[in-house]
């Protein structure tokens, strides 16, 4: 079997757009982390050294979700919900979490760290693929209060970590979720209300995100606390002008910008190629996008094609997200830029997810 | 494809597919202007914050420039001096280094580790204005940074005081020279940017960026220290003996006008200014040479003698009566001597400083003839000398003149001077050229003149004649019977002024007078007017030809040794005083008198009594043959 006849076009791009982004990613892992790697663990490569392993964890997942038949996943979609419950709720056992910022989000077994909710967004979208492709679930109201009920229990879950932005993230995929699986506009519009009253508590229970939302609106009324990290992000955005300072000529990336190789990346990719190099890098995310919507649009199947819509739907929530926080557009909250971040996890699930949506993609080519 | 179709359209919901793929596309590219706009349009407002973060500047201070006197001696000058800064992140022994702190700078331990554990600033300050060799031994230890400057040094401590001024700890000049010429001597500081990360370490093999300093100009003074210390000496003499509120003096070259010494007591070290009492230190720093302006009395004379000479209304055989007072516009003006001088020619006049005769020629002169002298002479204005604040003195607005008012201006009253601008008229008259009194004569920067005082010198609306005549006199008035008797040998002229002081009402203040001589040398083509004012002397007596006098003969035969002038006379070197004399207290006031007179000696006295309780000299001193003599009656 040669290539040509297991790859149509949607593959290809998708398998080039990933494998562009995993090997940009990890150029711009080492630019963005060498001096704090120099500083911190005197070896500037400690970074690179990691995220190489995670491309590498990365592309046996790929590759095995390619070839595992995606149709028996509808068969486990009650595992996979289970799976992912308690994978959130491993974070809270003591011994397995690792706490760090305030923030429960890790278990570690030895050096060894995962970050559940990355995979637990997912297994979330497994879920609801299986759940809503049985039937026409949402035409029912008492179905769409389940589904939302469910959803909600991770949304919980991750919120109790605390992890604003994947909480957002995984309600975000639900509501698109809900929205292409047919739930009536009706009750989409009688969401909106208590979603809205949802946020006004949140924020109550929470007060730091208030006054990350006020670091939001003016940073500099605060620059060495809350707005620091959100004012470091603006200089290096600010710094790239057209084409850049260059790559490996970032300046904060010298310890000014926190996360720098992880959740503020994109600021890093914005100092030193400029706003040509975004552009190029959200040109590649889109057609990636794009083609993984197409996939699932041809898919033969309705659990298909909504397990290719909930990976495109998580891609595109979450980079949106990121780049929505580096540039200050909303509040800034921690979410790793999909395959260009450091981090193992998130590179590991990722193109996971991608072998999926290839699997998918062939599934349909052997039809034709 | 058609199972495929049939399944697409099974689906059914493609538009909201294309309604959610919009979405998605249209917030990508929300976020796109968004970085378009942090990028390019804002993109140098935010870079130019950046890198106020990225960029550590120390700043270089630039060489402040010296000053030095007409022989090239250093008056002013700068020592290197390093400030100790501390950065807590880079140190790795902190109790030694707290130690050596402590040891080296004399900062107590505490303190000093307390800094040096302080991680919480990128950089803390130890110490200011560090000796090189302590501070390059503390550079020994991990996380020490220098920061090199310049510190003011003054050879002549308080010397020059209110002349020179001082700096502030920054270098900047306060006062005096420092002040006036400041931009000229301090320079353009440099600095030197270096590249930082977030905890102000630097950056390795980075670039950096170094400005450096250009050094301040060299000041070269017109000012002679060797005259500078002499009169600096006899004016502190001065202050001590007569319990003065002050004493000050100024030596004026009288052909270029450049002032070759000049001080005021008191004074304080430069190298260590008391800015603990601020109104105290304003006082001090005042050169009150410039600044005050006081009535001059008796020296004022010259003036009307030159104008009424120069106009021909009189001459110097003229004769004149003088019955010890004067009435005008119904005013009595008294004469210092009640009793009067009586007959007595215009020479005599001037020597015995007889008021009445003074006030004669102001009459004769009237109001816009002594006013035209008035201005030509300088007085009411500035001198234009290149000191901070100076007075323009205070002269009646000519069109209030009353006659009696022109009578008093007449001998030195209802007018007032300061002492560089009566200098600076005594220059002009004796020389007959209007020169700028100056301190400045140029400056320069590593051996290129950058500037040069021009010294403008034009003719002044005298006669020569009055001019030599005028010499003459004034020389007549100190020394005896046509010799050079005031200082052995020496040709020098002189006037004395005794000037009341006024409260701040304007009324008399009794008992307060400045007592001043000014002096010339040569007397017939002087190169040298020196002023001596002695404020408030109150240690008994207080006549300008008593208190004042004597420092100015002081100074100029300190001078002439020190220097060694050329006499003018070598016969008259040994001429030595050969009158001895006698203890008069006691006598009656004729009886002293009739002695004196009989011993060729001339007489002034003070009090309206008729027996003598005091004198001035001793008994036994030796005396030339017609000094005054001031006796004091009961």
């Amino acid at each position: 079997m040669s290539m040509k006849k297991t790859l149509n076009k949607d593959s290809l791009i998708i398998i080039i757009c990933t494998l562009a982004l995993v090997i940009f990613g990890c150029i711009m892992v080492y630019s963005a982390s060498k001096y704090s790697a120099l500083v911190n663990y005197s070896d500037e490569f400690f970074y690179l050294k990691k995220q190489i392993i995670g491309v590498a964890i990365g592309l046996i997942g790929l590759i095995v979700c390619t070839f595992i038949n995606n149709r028996i996943y509808k068969k486990f979609y009650w595992i996979f919900f289970i799976v992912g419950i308690v994978f959130l709720v491993l974070v809270f056992v003591p011994g397995l979490s690792r706490t760090s910022y305030g923030a429960t989000r890790w278990i570690g077994i030895g050096s060894f760290t995962i970050q559940p909710s990355e995979i637990a967004k997912f297994c979330l979208v497994f879920f609801l693929a299986g759940y809503l492709s049985d039937g026409d679930k949402l035409g029912e109201v008492k179905h769409v209060l389940l589904t939302l009920s469910l959803g909600g229990i991770y949304c919980l879950l991750i919120m109790l970590e605390p992890n604003m932005s994947i909480t957002m993230c995984v309600a975000f995929t639900l509501i698109f979720m809900l929205f292409i699986g047919g739930m009536r506009l009706k009750v989409f519009g009688l969401m909106i209300v208590p979603a809205i009253a949802l946020v006004v508590v949140l924020i109550m229970i929470e007060p730091y995100r208030l006054s990350r939302i006020i670091a939001f609106i003016d940073p500099w009324q605060n620059p060495l606390e809350e707005g620091y990290q959100l004012i470091q992000s603006l200089y290096a955005i600010g710094s790239g002008g057209l084409w850049g300072v260059g790559l490996f000529n970032s300046r904060q990336a010298e310890l000014f910008l926190p996360f720098s190789e992880s959740d503020f990346i994109f600021s890093i990719i914005a100092e030193e190629l400029g706003f040509v190099g975004c552009l190029i890098v959200v040109l590649v995310f889109i057609t990636l996008i794009i083609s993984i919507f197409r996939v699932g649009m041809r898919a033969n199947n309705k659990f298909s094609a909504f397990l290719c819509f909930g990976i495109g739907a998580i891609i595109s929530i979450q980079v949106i997200l990121n780049i929505a926080v580096v540039s200050g557009s909303i509040p800034p909250t921690g979410l790793p830029l999909p395959f260009i971040s450091a981090g193992s996890t998130s590179l590991f699930v990722f193109m996971s997810a991608i072998g999926v949506v290839l699997n998918i993609a062939k599934q349909d080519k052997k039809l034709l | 494809m058609k199972k495929f179709k049939t399944f697409y359209n099974l689906f059914s919901l493609q538009r909201r597919f294309v309604a959610v793929i919009i979405i998605i596309i249209v917030l990508f590219f929300a976020l796109l202007s968004r970085i378009f706009y942090l990028q390019i349009l804002n993109g140098k407002n935010l870079q130019v914050l950046a890198a106020e973060q990225w960029l550590r500047d120390l700043p270089l201070s630039s060489k402040r420039g010296e000053i030095f006197d007409s022989s090239g001696v250093s008056l002013a000058t700068t020592v290197t001096t390093y400030d100790v800064y501390v950065r807590a992140r880079n140190v790795t022994e902190p109790v030694a280094l707290a130690n050596a702190i402590n040891e080296l700078l004399n900062v107590d331990y505490d303190t000093a580790y307390t800094k040096v554990i302080n991680t919480a600033f990128s950089e803390i300050l130890v110490k200011m204005q560090v000796e090189e060799e302590k501070a390059l031994k503390l550079t020994e230890y991990d996380g020490i940074y220098l920061s090199q400057n310049v510190k003011r040094v003054y050879p002549y401590s308080s010397s020059l005081t209110q002349v020179l001024g001082y700096c502030t700890i920054d270098n900047i000049g306060q006062a005096g020279l420092e002040s006036y010429y400041d931009k000229y001597l301090k320079g353009i500081d440099g600095k030197s940017l270096t590249q930082t990360n977030a905890r102000g370490e630097e950056i390795e093999n980075s670039l950096g960026y170094y400005i450096p300093s250009v050094a301040g100009a060299n000041i070269y003074t017109t000012l002679d220290i060797q005259m500078q210390n002499i009169l600096e000496q006899e004016l502190m003499n001065a202050y001590v003996e007569h319990k003065a509120m002050g004493v000050s003096g100024i030596i004026l070259d009288a052909q270029s006008g450049g002032i070759k010494a000049m001080s005021c007591i008191p004074n304080f070290d430069l190298n260590n200014v008391p800015r603990d009492d601020i109104s105290a230190l304003q006082q001090m720093t005042k050169n009150s040479t410039v600044v005050d302006v006081y009535e001059p009395g008796s020296t004022f004379k010259l003036i009307t003698l030159a104008a009424a000479l120069n106009e021909g209304l009189t001459n110097i055989e003229e004769t004149f009566f003088c019955p010890g007072h004067i009435t005008v516009d119904g005013e009595t003006i008294k004469c210092w001597k009640t009793t009067g001088h009586g007959r007595l020619t215009l020479l005599d006049a001037f020597k015995n400083s007889c008021n009445c005769v003074f006030v004669n020629l102001a009459l004769r002169l009237g109001v816009d003839k002594m006013y035209e002298y008035l201005d030509y002479f300088g007085i009411g204005e500035k001198t234009g000398v290149d000191i901070a604040s100076e007075s323009s003195g205070i002269v009646m607005n000519k069109e209030s003149v009353r006659t009696v008012d022109l009578a008093r201006i007449g001998f030195g009253h209802a007018v007032a001077v300061t002492q560089l601008q009566m200098a600076s008229t005594y220059a002009k008259i004796t020389t007959g050229y209007d020169t700028t009194p100056h301190l400045l004569d140029y400056m320069e920067i590593d051996g290129e003149k950058i500037y040069e005082n021009a010294i403008t010198k034009t003719k002044i609306n005298l006669k020569d004649e009055t001019i030599a005549t005028i010499n003459m006199m004034l020389a007549n008035n100190v020394n005896s019977e046509g010799n050079f008797t005031f200082i052995a040998g020496y040709d020098v002229g002189g006037k004395t002024g005794t000037a009341q002081k006024y409260d701040e009402n304007g009324q008399i203040a009794s008992g307060k007078y400045i007592s001043s001589f000014i002096g010339t040398y040569p007397a017939t083509n002087p190169q040298y007017v020196i002023i001596i004012c002695v404020n408030e002397p109150s240690n008994g007596v207080y006549y300008g030809g008593v208190v004042a006098k004597p420092i100015g003969q002081n100074v100029l035969n300190k001078i002439f040794t020190l220097k060694a002038f050329e006499p003018n006379d070598y016969t008259q070197l040994e001429n030595q005083p050969n009158i001895i004399m006698p203890y008069l207290v006691g006598k009656s006031l004729a009886e002293a008198c009739a002695e004196l007179k009989k011993l060729g000696l001339n007489v002034m006295f003070d009090g309206e009594g008729e027996y003598v309780i005091a004198q001035l000299p001793e008994e036994n001193t030796l005396l030339y043959l017609g000094e005054i003599v001031y006796l004091i009656t009961n």
